[in-house]
């Protein structure tokens, strides 16, 4: 008996062979999905089959036609743009021929179409409705029909071969798949059989002995065996012995099997969603309501997402660095605001809905009777002795000791106020951060401390204990600090007065820095030198708002905020503020890298964890987000294929399979290109280069078109680069090139040329005849009128020299006056100070010479002048405005600036 | 104004000299009880590493704008901000 328990998982393991730990796949319900509707562009929601040509297009078949999809949109070929569908847009399956480089496509009614150097041509026919579809190496295709019947349809020719019967099949045909020697599996509505290269036909479960079952899929393992997908789950034929994969999986009906490039088997069934079987075991997919639809295919594509059709849509599957637990994996709320690590290294939840615990990637209730369980919760830390502080929106806060409810404590009992937004528990205190002042909780109560005890803001939003015991405490206008002594300081950033949110501290073993999260950048404070260095936009990076702060086991900060997670290392932003970089390279996660919602979220409680398993955890505003920085290699995908979609040249769509020759008279070229990337298109950049017209790369993020006018006649190459992510300059080469010919126009032709030249030659010799008998007569002309024109130069030299003088008399006139006007321009007229456009100007110089020693700012204004301009005239009040300019005047040193600044003078 | 090379204190020394000076001049030729006053706000870049040109001129301001505050005729070293303002953290809540 245990021993028959045992078998399946035996069986089990064999699927996979051997690969390394460090290769183990995603756990199933980590894996990002994506999903694409009739919304979105696809022509019906049912997804019959899929597939993906070599060129990097993915291909799905519907009922209202094929959708070729680019990753951003689906192009569709239906009976409304193509004769060859004029029949029917239905397009029950379709496959990969000739290396992936055609696609074979049958339709309904039993048409076999081929698309083949960019156009669909009809090849073949079959009897109606084949559901599989396959095309072997010798490029035959087999269509196995609804009616029980299997075809062996030529490309090439025109012979059809028609195999078994309804009678013998038992009904419609699901599945095909070749064998090593050109013939076929195929999986029936009542059994499987193997046809052979001689078309013998042989059924699979009678030839081992067996009942025979209804087979919807049939798969070769790794050692060849077969698998056999059910209406009883998946069986493994070893032999003679069918023996069952999983338990698991019994009763359930088997749509479709796929055998990953991983090794791992993912199964689809009729009414029960998605399994994956791997090195992880028997894993069903919960993470998102979509999949629990019927599912009909499954595919992977190059880059190694999984593509799921159902009846529902079109659904992919992605191993993203980030994977995330909202509200449908069995989170409280969405709305995320603390995290803590437990001992048993289980991740604690605080939401806006309450608390839960992550174990082993799964959600699970937080195992306590008591009613904070379901509070809003703004904090969490934990303390001595099994202790939980909980900090709460509205309910002040919470001590449970091993998930029992000790005591809570509200503003009547001394706290200083019911908002908790920030906990940190000592050994002989617990330092509590509320909305309205710091409480301090020891044996001898609450003491609290506000603006007027000292604090530098009665906002708090987070608090730390640095290696050297001093308590931080961050508000949202600065910083306070409590050394070994007790006493309550103001920590002064009086140089930084863009900063006022502090929503994070870190520090670490290594180094002797302590680092503050804030509302503008990072802060590096040195506690000896008592140094403080900000890095802010001005380094580069895509925000500054930071809430949470960590850093992983390999030296990268990582930085939360409200456009996403921004990971960037240590050692560049000590470079950075050494000065020795200028900009830091980083690298920004957000909602294509995993993340639900790249809103991160910060303010109160413990926004980013790390755990000593390395991971790092994030609180979002769509859940909670989880990093393991060694998968982030996954990321790393090399440059995805680029297509040319479409060459438009004035207006008409020009055939791409063909050599291109525009005419003469060609005015406008559009082309339409694509990175075929199927991961994360939105992060696909491109660069576009046509020779001899561009002087530079041209980047196009979003608007994959160039447009070109009146190109000259020549031959012509666009060349196109893409990658995932932003590129740098050197990294660019073209992964595609269009060509084409823009023939001269007829006088441009080299006919043409010699023609003309010869024309023009006798053309001029005629003329050279002619004037060899004129010129003897001009020569006595000439003679009289040289005279003449003589006498007429020197009277215009004359009067040329008098203008001369009078030009120089104005130009030393003009110069005189501009000097006047130059003055007038950096002046005030009124107090013959400097005006605010020449103050300016000297400020920024001398902000660039004098940083060493300083310099001071004074912004004067005479109080209530309105008045005296009122009072009086506005005449005196000029006076007045020249008696202050004096007075200012007699009481400056030479090095001082003076100046009257708009409205005020400074 | 611009000061070249001057701490805060001395600054804050010549910036008095300034306002006494002005408050005592005379301007009896307008009107018997005629005088004028002014309010000064002083900032130092002192260890301003970036953007001291921006930041100047905002402290300087702020300093000013305090000054005018607390009833004219005064000078004021500019300060950070020392007031909360608890309704702005909600948007990163």
């Amino acid at each position: 008996m245990q021993f028959w328990m045992l078998l399946p998982w035996m069986f089990l393991f064999s699927i996979i062979t051997k690969q390394s730990l460090a290769n183990e796949p995603l756990p199933l319900n980590d894996y990002h999905l994506e999903s694409w509707t009739t919304k979105s562009g696809l022509p019906h929601n049912s997804i019959n089959a899929i597939s993906q040509t070599s060129d990097g297009y993915l291909w799905v078949a519907t009922w209202e036609g094929i959708a070729r999809f680019n990753g951003r949109d689906f192009k569709v070929f239906n009976k409304k743009n193509n004769d060859v569908f004029a029949k029917t847009s239905a397009i029950s399956a379709i496959a990969t021929c000739d290396n992936s480089n055609n696609l074979i496509a049958t339709d309904i009614i039993g048409g076999v179409n081929q698309f083949k150097n960019n156009s669909w041509s009809k090849i073949n026919k079959t009897p109606p409705f084949a559901r599989a579809l396959h095309c072997d190496s010798f490029n035959n295709v087999w269509a196995g029909l609804d009616s029980g019947e299997t075809i062996k349809v030529s490309v090439s020719g025109n012979s059809n071969i028609f195999l078994g019967d309804s009678e013998r099949s038992g009904g419609a045909v699901y599945s095909i798949l070749g064998d090593s020697s050109g013939g076929v599996w195929v999986g029936t509505v009542k059994s499987a059989f193997h046809i052979s290269d001689t078309l013998t036909v042989s059924d699979v479960y009678q030839q081992a002995g067996l009942q025979s079952q209804p087979t919807f899929s049939i798969l070769k393992d790794t050692n060849e065996d077969l698998l056999l997908g059910t209406n009883d789950g998946v069986y493994r034929l070893k032999g003679n012995d069918l023996v069952r994969l999983s338990p698991k999986l019994a009763g359930l009906t088997v749509s479709y099997m796929l055998l990953d490039s991983q090794h791992s088997l993912w199964v689809g069934t009729i009414n029960n969603g998605l399994y994956r079987i791997s090195q992880l075991g028997v894993e069903k997919y919960t993470s998102n309501p979509l999949l629990n639809n019927r599912i009909i295919t499954v595919f992977e594509d190059k880059e190694h997402n999984i593509w799921v059709g159902t009846n529902g849509g079109l659904m992919k599957l992605r191993q993203t660095p980030f994977s995330t637990f909202t509200n449908t994996r069995g989170l409280k709320s969405d709305f995320i605001r603390s995290l803590v690590e437990l001992d048993n290294g289980d991740v604690l939840v605080g939401s806006s809905g309450g608390i839960d615990v992550i174990k082993d990637n799964e959600v699970l209730p937080f195992p306590s009777e008591a009613n904070i369980v379901n509070e809003s919760i703004l904090s969490m830390a934990k303390g001595n002795n099994d202790a939980l502080w909980i900090g709460t929106y509205t309910e002040g806060l919470t001590l449970l000791r091993r998930n029992n409810f000790i005591k809570s404590y509200k503003r009547v009992d001394g706290l200083a106020a019911d908002e908790v937004r920030a906990i940190l528990a000592t050994d002989d205190k617990v330092y509590v951060g509320t909305s309205d002042g710091l409480s301090i909780l020891s044996d001898s109560g609450f003491e609290n401390f506000r603006i007027q005890d000292g604090m530098a803001g009665n906002f708090v939003l987070s608090m730390f204990q640095s290696k050297d015991d001093t308590v931080w405490i961050g508000t949202s206008t600065g910083i306070n600090r409590i050394r070994k002594n007790g006493n309550l300081e103001k920590f002064e950033l009086i140089d930084f007065p863009d900063v006022h949110f502090i929503f994070g501290f870190y520090e670490n073993d290594e180094s002797p820095f302590i680092w503050f999260a804030t509302d503008a950048g990072l802060l590096r404070y040195n506690p000896v030198t008592e140094d403080i260095f900000q890095v802010n936009q001005e380094a580069d990076l895509p925000f500054d708002k930071f809430f949470g702060i960590e850093m992983d086991s390999i030296g990268n900060f990582w930085l939360s905020g409200n456009q996403g997670i921004l990971q960037v290392s240590e050692s560049q932003v000590m470079e950075y503020i050494d000065g020795k970089i200028q900009k830091l390279d980083y690298k920004l996660f957000g909602e294509s890298d995993g993340l639900i919602s790249k809103q991160s979220n910060g303010g109160a409680g413990t926004p980013i964890v790390k755990k000593r398993d390395g991971s790092l955890w994030f609180a979002t505003a769509k859940g909670v987000s989880k990093l393991d920085p060694d998968k982030l290699k996954i990321s790393n995908l090399s440059g995805p294929p680029v297509a040319i979609e479409e060459l438009i040249v004035d207006g008409v769509s020009m055939d791409l399979g063909q050599p291109i020759h525009l005419a003469s008279d060609t005015e406008r070229v559009e082309i339409h290109f694509s990175g075929l990337g199927l991961a994360t298109p939105e992060s696909i950049h491109l660069a576009t280069f046509m020779e001899g017209i561009d002087s530079d790369w041209v980047w196009s993020t979003n608007r994959n078109l160039r447009e070109y006018n009146n190109l000259p006649a020549g031959h012509y190459r666009f060349l196109i680069a893409a990658k995932y992510g932003r590129f740098k300059n050197e990294e660019l080469s073209a992964s595609q090139i269009l060509e084409f010919q823009i023939h001269p126009k007829f006088w441009e032709t080299k006919s043409f040329f010699i023609t003309a030249s010869l024309l023009a030659a006798s053309f001029l010799y005629f003329i050279h005849i002619l004037r060899l008998r004129n010129i003897t007569k001009l020569k006595a002309k000439l003679h009289k009128k040289v005279a003449y024109q003589t006498k007429e130069l020197q009277r215009q030299t004359d009067s040329l020299q008098e203008i001369s003088f009078q030009k120089t008399k104005l130009l030393e006139e003009l110069r005189l006056q501009s000097k006047k006007f130059e003055k007038m321009a950096l002046e005030d007229p009124l107090t013959g100070l400097l005006n605010r456009r020449a103050f300016d100007a000297i400020l920024s110089d001398k902000a660039a010479e004098q940083n060493a020693q300083g310099l001071c700012l004074l912004i004067l204004d005479i109080d209530n002048f309105k008045m005296i301009n009122d009072r009086f005239s506005h005449s005196v009040g000029d006076e007045v405005l020249a008696c202050v300019a004096h007075a200012l005047k007699s009481n400056c040193r030479d090095e001082d600036t003076i100046a009257r600044w708009g409205g005020r003078s400074s | 104004m611009l000061l070249s090379s001057s701490d805060l204190n001395a600054a804050f020394a010549f910036a008095e000299r300034l306002r006494t000076s002005i408050e005592t001049t005379d301007l009896s030729r307008f009107a018997t009880d005629f005088r004028v006053t002014v309010s000064i706000g002083v900032a130092s870049s002192k260890f301003q590493l970036r953007n001291s040109q921006e930041f100047l001129f905002k402290a300087a301001d702020k300093a000013l704008y305090k000054a005018k505050e607390l009833g004219r005729n005064n000078t004021v070293i500019y300060r950070p901000p020392n007031t909360a303002n608890p309704e702005s953290i909600t948007a990163a809540v």
